[in-house]
């Protein structure tokens, strides 16, 4: 078992299925049952009250997935993502060469992501957010996300090189 | 074989973490909260405090190098959560378990020296108060530090 892949699948799931990370969880029997005193935001990006996450956009409260914004920025994000997570599953507790190329195939999947979400997202800022940003302008929006991102993307990285092969 | 002392203690370490209280009997308001400890109506967790039982403050989302205390005294619970569950299964190398339990035992103290120093100052006017202060998030770091230690000597045994 690839332990490094299963952290980078178990990452990849934060990012496509949460909105931010609960800390400090209690429960009560109301609802929501559940329920978190602090909650760090996941988003990509921050831009004034546009939050982009992986999964969509949130504006002013309003959710929006990428195929209503901006339809290739939807198949980078809500294409590629899904579809290293599931590489993944299958690619990490193969512990021959179809597991090592699956590992392989992860780590170019997110390096495609990030690079789109550094590239991409400023080439198509104004479609997504009604502003026209210059290249190096997106690195002053950066999130915990993109962060949870660079290091999922450096553990398939690790995932990879390493991958046992018996 | 999986080291199952291993593995509850990263579970307990998890629970830290990331939980503030779990109900036992809730007609009764009976809870358990996983609080390090407590003063002047001040609730200190890993994760942040608590004010009144009602105000949260968090470092953990603050700007760096503010938070950078915070942040890595929960990225150490959160660390030695995750590595005890992975050196206790049954494919984990030798080497690489044993060099984990030990960094778990490191950290677990420290942390329980960092927080011991803290709960010491506090209760420096009357040292009987000192288990008045403690939460059970103190505690289970205790249990996991000498769960860690079981750890670790059932691993050299085997």
């Amino acid at each position: 078992m690839n332990k490094y892949g299963l952290i980078s699948l178990i990452l990849t799931c934060v990012l496509f299925f949460l909105q931010f990370i609960p800390l400090g969880v209690y429960f009560q029997f109301e609802n929501p049952f559940v329920n978190s005193h602090v909650r760090i935001p996941i988003q990509l990006f921050t831009f004034q009250d546009n939050k982009l996450f992986i999964w969509g956009m949130v504006t002013n409260g309003v959710f929006q997935n990428w195929f209503e914004v901006n339809i290739l920025t939807g198949i980078f994000f809500l294409v590629l993502l899904p579809l290293a997570g599931i590489l993944t599953i299958f690619g990490f507790w193969k512990e021959n060469k179809t597991g090592k190329k699956l590992m392989n195939a992860n780590f170019i999947f997110l390096l495609v992501i990030l690079l789109y979400s550094i590239i991409g997202i400023p080439i198509y800022s104004e479609e997504i957010l009604g502003v026209q940003f210059s290249y190096f302008d997106i690195f002053s929006h950066l999130n915990y996300g993109f962060f949870i991102l660079l290091i999922n993307l450096i553990l398939a990285l690790i995932a990879n090189i390493k991958h046992p092969i018996q | 074989m999986a080291i199952k002392s291993g593995i509850f203690a990263g579970i307990l370490a998890l629970i830290i973490a990331f939980i503030a209280e779990i109900p036992i009997y809730p007609p009764e308001n009976l809870i358990v909260s996983f609080k390090i400890f407590a003063s002047e109506n001040i609730d200190f967790y890993f994760w942040g405090y608590n004010i009144n039982g009602g105000t949260i403050i968090t470092s953990l989302i603050g700007l760096i190098p503010e938070s950078f205390i915070s942040l890595c005294i929960w990225l150490m619970i959160f660390f030695i959560g995750v590595s005890s569950i992975m050196a206790s299964t049954k494919k984990a190398k030798f080497n690489n378990s044993l060099k984990l339990f030990k960094i778990n035992i490191l950290l677990s103290s420290l942390i329980l020296i960092i927080f011991g120093i803290i709960i010491f100052f506090l209760v420096l006017v009357n040292i009987a108060f000192f288990l008045n202060v403690i939460g059970f998030g103190y505690y289970f770091t205790i249990i996991i530090l000498i769960l860690n230690l079981f750890a670790l000597r059932s691993l050299k045994k085997e």
